[in-house]
């Protein structure tokens, strides 16, 4: 870099670089240009012509046909030196000639087509490597014509022999830099869409590939490092109208603009037809008018994204600041580097690198903003599944509130039976026996205790206790059926049990006895469309290898074939919509395998449903 | 109550039958309790049921099945069903079965009170006779009352207007009912004289009490004696 900013020497007067050091580099020097617009004039003609004086970093806008350079070279030393003249864009022409004069006679001519093959063209990468010999005292000229592609932009350095090799070494280190954090944050976006699914990460890999590709064309790096050369080279620039494509099916996805920002979205899709239409007419007509094109979509786009900006901080949506700050340091840089490029600013290793650096920083933020955005989405995700934990408990609190007015039923029966009977005792005799009533007020009392006993039962169940402890599985069980027996389960579905756990395990008692439940109410639910006369519900344990295995099978008839694949899925039900919420099963084998660390499958059988838990 | 009726009452629950029981026992001399649909069957086969309590969940048939049944056989009986809450909605299902009405578990004490109460006026009024000039006869406990005082009969002479309720559509001569009355005794003019005489002095002892000159056993000379009914 320090390079860059050395002092660089050059004679006015003279009009010659002046060669004396042993050591020398010129990288910012002033050279002369004549344009030949008509690109026709010969080698002759253009010695007579005017030139002109700049810098050796150039860019000239608009269409330029041919310019000419020439360097002046004076040997102020002793010795015979070698040098070594870049041309470092030359990727950018079409063609390059150069003249080599010493004392107005012609001691070289050579030719590069930079559009053939690799080999033919001459180049070493991207560069083109021109290297001459200046005797003591001598002075050379170069006559350098160059007819560029569609960026007519210059940079020539002068080197000797071991600062040639350098800068040849030195060459891609930055522009690869920038590719490669572009290509690595691409990846990271990748994986982030193959592990969420979510489409925004996809497109935004996709932009940042696609920005790869780019300056893999820009940068050089495609003949640096991949050695293609030739008329496809040129389409490189297609990557160039792409950008706004993803740029907008991503702030599309990020920002749910289809249904947050309606007028938005229709402005935004309009960018990709524009963006769709622009790449037809490179296919169409020809890429050079695509790219004049790419101007007018280019500034709709940003005048769209500037709206969308405002609109986004109107509504002050979280992501606003980030998006905002990124898009725009992003925005300053592409201005830079094109305005770099069209002779409006000069054209320098910062500038024309400027898009680059200032992509790897919008990059950055971005996916930084891709990390909060997920956030957001898991915060809701995680407010979703609260909503469907307390929906679920809140239908199970339907289905207790029947178990506990099942349970209710006996005691207060039998307590206003001892209270009736004591009413009429008194009114037809007028006096109780005193043992008498101590024997009805103690099984008035027996019976209160048992009311009493069975509603903390079911409170319990809704407290939340978050300790693990060891639960006796065949406790949990039965009092799973217990809480479950409401007038069905009592009355038209057997309940047969088989449980032969050898020990107690360590785990969160309420949700096991939640997920027993939810099974036994999927059952229950089974058999209300079922036919069966003698329904029945077998409850098998065991304990194999340390861990409970728990298997409820029921004769309801099993599950239809094409639901089955489904049954686990949140939101899907089988059952009408007035009966099943369709949570039951999802929320059951969540808590499972979140939280018991377990693993539950539903086998079907001859005529019903075999649900296995193994915890 | 002096009562003289049978009831079969079904209950699964011990606790509720045991208190419920002692409730029933001071208006029914006979109470037969099971806790099966399928004995309940058999025990009201095999004996004569005034009234059934039925509760609606108890083992093998359910309640309402079993009033059913018993219905096919008796027009008369009266059932009363017992249900939870939750059954409630099954009661619609006995809509058929002429039921005396329900009692919703938890029972209040008053429901109870009252239910029983109007068995009880049914089971009564089912019993009652009515004669003519405001006498009321029961034929269960053979009671003649008038204005709801039971009044004091001989033994004959309760035993003549039983007779003469049995034969309510024809004349009796007192020879007839002296037949009647001293099964086995061959009536002479004297002994059938008796009964004449029986007849006229509780014509006496009645009109007495009633102060007035409307009578409800006719005489009609040289025919016989009839009761009249309203």
């Amino acid at each position: 870099m320090k390079k860059l900013f050395l002092l660089l020497f050059f004679i006015l007067s003279l009009q010659a670089l002046e060669i004396n050091y042993d050591h020398f580099k010129y990288e910012n020097f002033k050279l002369e240009y004549f344009k030949d617009k008509t690109n026709s004039l010969t080698i002759k003609q253009i010695k007579k012509s005017n030139f002109k004086t700049i810098n050796s970093q150039n860019s000239f806008s608009g269409s330029v046909g041919s310019v000419w350079y020439r360097i002046n070279f004076k040997n102020v030393s002793s010795k015979t030196k070698e040098l070594f003249l870049h041309d470092n864009f030359a990727y950018f022409s079409k063609k390059i000639e150069i003249y080599e004069f010493s004392n107005n006679t012609i001691e070289d001519k050579n030719q590069y087509n930079i559009l053939s093959d690799a080999g033919t063209n001459k180049l070493a990468g991207s560069t083109l490597v021109y290297s001459f010999k200046v005797l003591p005292k001598q002075v050379k000229t170069l006559y350098i014509k160059n007819i560029s592609m569609v960026t007519s932009i210059v940079n020539f350095s002068i080197y000797d022999q071991k600062e040639n090799l350098n800068a040849l070494l030195n060459k891609t280190f930055y522009s690869n830099i920038i590719i490669i954090i572009l290509i690595t944050l691409g990846l990271y976006n990748l994986m982030l869409f193959i592990y969420n699914k979510r489409r925004e990460f996809l497109y935004y890999a996709l932009y940042l590939f696609n920005a790869s590709i780019g300056f893999i064309y820009m940068y050089g790096t495609l003949y640096n490092n991949f050695f293609i050369y030739g008329k496809l080279t040129y389409w490189f620039n297609i990557t160039a109208i792409l950008v706004s494509l993803f740029l907008v099916l991503f702030i599309e996805h990020t920002f749910d603009t289809k249904n947050s920002y309606k007028n938005i979205h229709k402005l935004l899709n309009f960018i990709i037809y524009a963006v769709l239409i622009n790449i037809l007419s490179a296919f169409v007509i020809d890429l050079t008018f695509a790219i004049e094109l790419l101007k007018v979509v280019f500034t709709l786009s940003f005048i769209v994204l500037v709206y969308f900006s405002y609109i986004l901080i109107k509504t002050s949506h979280p992501l606003a600041k980030l998006f905002i700050v990124a898009y725009f340091i992003y925005i300053f840089g592409m201005i830079i580097t094109l305005s770099s490029m069209s002779n409006i600013i000069p054209l320098n290793f910062f500038t024309f690198h400027a898009s680059g650096f200032t992509l790897v920083i919008e990059a950055i933020i971005f996916s930084y903003l891709m990390n909060y955005h997920v956030e957001i989405l898991e915060q809701k995700v995680q407010e979703q599944r609260e909503v469907i934990i307390s929906k679920n408990k809140k239908a199970q609190l339907g289905g207790m509130i029947n178990a506990i007015t099942h349970q209710w039923k006996q005691p207060l029966a039998r307590t206003t039976s001892i209270t009736s009977f004591l009413e009429f005792k008194l009114e037809l005799e007028g006096s109780i026996h005193k043992e008498e009533l101590e024997d009805k007020l103690a099984q008035i009392n027996s019976n209160i205790f048992f009311l009493s006993s069975t509603i903390d039962d079911f409170k319990n169940f809704f407290n939340h206790n978050t300790k693990k402890e060891l639960v006796d599985v065949k406790a949990i069980i039965n009092k799973a059926l217990t809480f479950s027996k409401d007038d069905t389960l009592t009355k038209e579905i057997v309940i047969k049990t088989d449980l032969n756990f050898s020990q107690n395990i360590n785990t969160y008692k309420n949700e096991l006895l939640h997920v027993i439940l939810n099974i036994l109410q999927n059952s229950k639910e089974a058999f209300a469309s079922s036919s069966e006369t003698t329904k029945m519900i077998k409850i098998f344990g065991e304990t194999i290898n340390n861990k409970v295995h728990i298997d409820f099978t029921d004769n309801a008839g099993g599950i239809a074939a094409e639901d089955f694949p489904f049954i686990f899925d949140e939101h899907y039900t089988t059952k009408k919509s007035d009966t099943g919420s369709g949570i039951g099963l999802y929320l059951t084998q969540k808590i499972i395998q979140e939280h018991l660390d377990g693993s539950i499958e539903a086998v079907n059988i001859d005529n019903g449903t075999i649900f296995r838990i193994i915890i | 109550m002096n009562t003289n009726f049978t009831l079969l009452y079904v209950e699964d629950d011990k606790v509720v039958q045991e208190n419920f029981t002692a409730i029933f026992q001071n208006y029914f001399d006979n109470i037969i309790t099971t806790d099966d649909g399928n004995k309940a069957l058999e025990l009201y086969e095999n004996h004569n049921i005034d009234v059934a309590i039925l509760d609606i969940s108890i083992h093998g048939v359910n309640g309402l099945s079993l009033a059913a049944k018993i219905r096919e056989h008796d027009q008369e009986i009266l059932i009363l069903m017992v249900s939870a809450y939750s059954d409630k909605e099954k009661l619609l299902q006995a809509i058929n079965l002429n039921l005396l009405g329900y009692l919703v578990k938890p029972v209040k004490t008053k429901e109870l009170k009252e239910k029983l109460n109007l068995i009880q006026n049914k089971l009564l009024k089912r019993n009652m006779l009515t004669l003519s000039s405001n006498y009321t006869w029961n034929i269960n406990t053979h009671q003649l009352i008038y204005y709801n005082k039971v009044i004091n009969l001989s033994k004959n002479e309760t035993k003549t207007i039983q007779i003469l309720i049995e034969h309510k559509n024809n004349f009796l001569n007192s020879c007839d009912i002296h037949h009647l009355l001293f099964v086995g005794k061959e009536p002479g003019d004297d002994i059938c004289n008796n009964v004449t005489q029986l007849l006229s002095r509780l014509r006496k002892k009645l009109l007495k009490i009633s102060q007035s000159e409307d009578y409800f056993i006719q005489n009609c000379y040289g025919v016989g004696y009839k009761i009249n009914l309203t």
